[in-house]
């Protein structure tokens, strides 16, 4: 059993600060003048070896409770994962120098899958990377001045008059523009030469997948260079996260990756439970399971209906297939909770509310009917020869590139590396359920495509297991202070209402620290990393999303293919643009 | 300019004229494809088999804003985004609608913060708005049937410039959204 | 003998009629709102950073002369199919042997990799 903090200390003793255990797994706190040697080192050990960066964020700890003016204000903090050893978890810290204006070393010289995640604490913080090859903002408009995320600056928005009538002077320009957005042309990017054809596959566009912005350097139909420009769905969800409660931001995380709302939940809660260091009772665990599989089925779906329909155009057809199965799947999430699309199904120590007795039922059916659409759906695409000429050697992503970059999920899978957190690292009881881990060793596209067929089987494997295997049993821990009481006690108990007042009032308040957890999310790796202060907001919450990491890797994937690979390679990277900007 | 100058406002020939003009304009509305976030998967789902919406006239979903009617605002609409979408609905030619879907189209959403406008029509002139979050697409059907009563009241020259530019405190309130002027 | 052929004259003169009342139509009864946006190309919503007008790559062209040289075989095609019967063995004769030069020459067009993009 390796430790990394014994490795660290004794290769070098005095750029330790401080280490200490968080929620199981190892953060240690290094000078930042060491912090290329240190990383360097635990990646390149042959016993450490983490070679992952899962994700790098920077915390403002000026309104922390414990924090003096002689102290760094500003503290990078450094997520890395191990492959190899089966994502086992390390976090580093540093405290940046400069005061109000921060600067750190860039690791993009180590993990080059630091690049975006560094250019967005520069966007949205202020921390200058030295180092880095390319600072821009990312996020935000070119124009924006000052750093949004910082804990001095407000929120922003506009205030909601609750108290006027409609002939108050309030609404005044009611139904009338007063905004006035203008464009401004912007400078060629770096590396590009005017002399080629220079195209914005642009915000609104039929095949990026969301508002995605391409600036493609074009000779003739051949791609020389392409940079995406993100940013144009940022909607602030970690200033959000900072201005409400823990129990109400689980309906924010719906909307971040859209198609698959309850993994989105799922991580987010079972980061705060770890936090908070309860346990889930089992029924709410295999629920729990039950509808992250379905999602993953739903969002696979997605993806085959639309890339599909990138490629051929006349996929319309498998376009509306997909969908079909789709309908059933958010029929059976309407049955549960309501909602189709941004269920919010998951509460902090549980599930909302318990399946109705018809769910189980139904969902067999529709397992029986997936078995078979499965089956029509490769006989339809596998062997087809215009799919294989469409995807095969488009978009290869070797296996150490993938890992460098930091991309994770099915796309990793797709280039060989059995890496999957529901087996590496279980969370909610996956360790109990008997499934297989597809990869694929082509690393293009065709590659990613089996893996995710594959994948989609392996979801019904597991849906039949967790349907055989549902206990009796609570839907949500009944602890008072996290958890509201069931409603039929509040017309009884005088607790009971206290309770159900001070949790939705005041809300639940962990005590301070910080954790990390990550899923296996539909598309990759998802994880939020919550700084608490004690309060009943948090602090400080930084958002790990998949598709964020993998999009850095399109470049990389495009170069030397035509026009028309471009969209393949979109399509194959299956990336929803709430999760890369959030 | 045009026939509409030459008619009279009311009288049988321009309400004949105008009743086939609408009815021909109202069954046959293409959305353009313009999908912003979580809405734009529900836009989806109604073009697809279960809600039809080309039973409602919508056959396609264009993508280029010259061919389009109707821009379908789906999804939250970001500060980097609003010029982009300003442009689009300029470059569409007329007869256009809009319709906000959602409620973050409508009015910012539970997105009250610095990324977010708080709603689109702060930019582009709404004719229908469609809240929910996403709205389902049995409501955005609905919302396109309310657009198409809409489009059944209008008249032959509703889709021209009509107004001088009204200057006040607040700001500069216009009737065609190419005609504010560019910023200092 | 001629007369035969008035079916075709009046069906391009009403398509040329019904053409021309549709666009008329629409210029009277659509609405006129000139303004900027609608005159620049379109670039899906963001300005433009380079020009069209520029020099295309040398592989358009290529492709567009293949394409023209087999179009214009098809276009030979026509009124021999048309006639054929008239033509008999002879005519086919002489149309393979007009098919087999190119054939030739198309295998030549392949092996030279003008049907690759590069």
């Amino acid at each position: 059993m390796t430790d990394p903090i014994a490795a660290v200390r004794q290769a070098f003793p005095d750029a330790l600060l401080a280490t200490e255990e968080a929620f199981g797994s190892p953060v240690i706190t290094i000078k930042p003048e060491s912090l290329l040697e240190v990383g360097r080192f635990l990646r390149d050990d042959p016993e450490l070896n983490y070679d992952l960066l899962s994700s790098l964020t920077v915390v403002d700890r000026l309104k922390l409770p414990d924090y003096n003016a002689s102290e760094a204000r500003f503290v990078g903090v450094y997520h890395l994962r191990s492959v190899a050893r089966d994502g086992d978890l390390l976090e580093i810290k540093t405290p940046l120098p400069g005061g109000d204006e921060p600067v750190a070393p860039s690791v993009t010289g180590i993990w080059p899958a630091a690049n975006w995640h560094e250019r967005e604490a520069y966007d949205l913080m202020g921390v200058t990377y030295d180092g880095h090859p390319d600072l821009r903002r990312i996020l935000l408009p070119n124009d924006w001045s000052g750093h949004p995320l910082r804990k001095d600056m407000p929120l922003g928005g506009e205030r909601v008059p609750f108290t006027v009538t409609w002939d108050d002077e309030e609404f005044k320009h009611l139904g009338k523009q007063i905004m006035q957005p203008e464009q401004r042309l912007e400078p060629v990017p770096a590396g590009m030469d005017p002399k080629h054809m220079i195209l914005n596959m642009g915000p609104q566009h039929p095949s990026t997948h969301g508002v995605l912005r391409l600036i493609v350097e074009l000779d003739g139909e051949r791609v020389k260079n392409v940079e995406p420009d993100i940013g144009y769905l940022h909607s602030g969800f970690e200033k959000q996260a900072e201005n409400v409660r823990y129990k109400d931001f689980v309906y924010y995380t719906d909307r971040m990756d859209y198609v698959s709302a309850m993994q989105n939940n799922l991580s987010y809660c079972v980061a705060v439970e770890k936090m908070l260091g309860i346990e889930v009772p089992d029924r709410a665990q295999t629920i729990r399971v039950i509808m992250a599989e379905l999602q993953r089925i739903a969002s696979h779906l997605v993806w085959l209906g639309t890339h599909a329909l990138d490629v051929s155009g006349t996929g319309h057809a498998l376009l509306m297939y997909a969908f079909r199965e789709r309908e059933e799947i958010m029929d059976l999430f309407e049955m549960a909770c309501g909602a189709r699309l941004t269920t919010s199904y998951m509460r902090i120590g549980g599930v909302s509310d318990d399946l109705p007795p018809a769910f189980i039922p139904r969902m067999l059916e529709f397992l029986d009917m997936m078995d078979k659409r499965l089956v029509e759906y490769e006989e339809m695409l596998d062997e087809n020869p215009l799919w294989r000429k469409r995807l095969q050697g488009i978009g290869y992503l070797s296996k150490k590139d993938a890992i460098a970059m930091g991309v994770t999920g099915p796309m990793l899978r797709g280039s060989g590396v059995k890496y999957d957190l529901r087996r590496a690292r279980p969370y909610c009881g996956y360790e109990k359920y008997d499934f297989e881990i597809p990869t694929s060793d082509l690393g293009d596209s065709y590659g990613r495509y089996l893996v995710r067929m594959a994948e989609m089987k392996q979801s019904v494997r597991i849906l039949r297991q967790a349907a055989a295997m549902l206990p009796e049993g609570d839907y949500l821990l009944d602890d008072p202070k996290i958890t509201p009481p069931n409603r039929d006690l509040l017309d009884q108990s005088m607790e009971a209402l206290i309770r159900h007042f001070k949790l939705f009032t005041e809300g639940l308040t962990p005590a301070p620290g910080e954790v990390y957890r990550g899923i296996e999310a539909s598309k990759g790796e998802m994880g939020f990393y919550i700084v608490s202060d004690g309060g009943a907001h948090p602090y400080r919450m930084h958002i790990r999303t998949p598709s964020f990491a993998n999009l850095q890797s399109i470049s990389m994937m495009s170069k030397g293919h035509l026009l028309s690979d471009v969209v393949v390679v979109i399509g194959t990277i299956d990336i929803v643009l709430g999760d890369v900007d959030r | 300019m045009g026939l509409e100058s030459y008619l009279p406002e009311t009288g049988v020939v321009t309400t004949t004229l105008e009743s086939v003009v609408n009815w021909s304009r109202k069954n046959s509305v293409w959305p353009l494809l313009f999908g912003l976030a979580c809405c734009a998967i529900e836009m989806i789902t109604t073009g697809t088999s279960r809600h039809d919406i080309a039973r409602f006239g919508s056959e396609l979903f264009r993508a280029s804003p010259r061919q389009a009617d109707l821009m379908i605002v789906a999804g939250r609409v970001s500060n980097k985004m609003a010029p982009a979408i300003k442009r689009l609905y300029d470059e569409m030619a007329e007869p256009k609608w809009v319709i906000a879907m959602g409620i973050c189209a409508t009015a910012g959403g539970p997105f009250n913060n610095y990324a977010i406008v708080q709603g689109v029509d702060k930019i582009i002139p709404v004719d229908v708005y469609a809240p929910g979050c996403p709205p389902r697409p049995e409501a955005l059907l609905y919302a396109l049937t309310k657009l198409q009563e809409k489009i059944d009241r209008e008249h032959l020259r509703d889709h021209y410039p009509q107004a001088q530019p009204e200057k006040t405190e607040a700001g500069v309130y216009v009737a065609n959204t190419a005609d504010l002027p560019p910023l200092p | 003998m001629a007369l035969d052929y008035l079916p075709i004259l009046v069906l391009i003169i009403f398509a040329f009629l019904f053409a021309v009342f549709i666009l008329v139509l629409t210029w009277a009864l659509g609405p006129k709102n000139p303004n900027k946006a609608k005159d620049e190309p379109i670039e899906s919503g963001m300005l433009q950073f380079t020009s069209p007008r520029q020099r295309f790559s040398v592989q358009y062209y290529m492709v567009a002369m293949m394409f023209i040289l087999f179009d214009v075989e098809v276009l030979f095609l026509y009124p021999w199919a048309v006639a054929m019967g008239k033509l008999k063995l002879f005519g086919l004769a002489e149309m393979a042997v007009f098919l087999l030069i190119l054939l030739v020459g198309y295998f030549f067009v392949w092996k030279k990799g003008a049907f690759e993009w590069d």
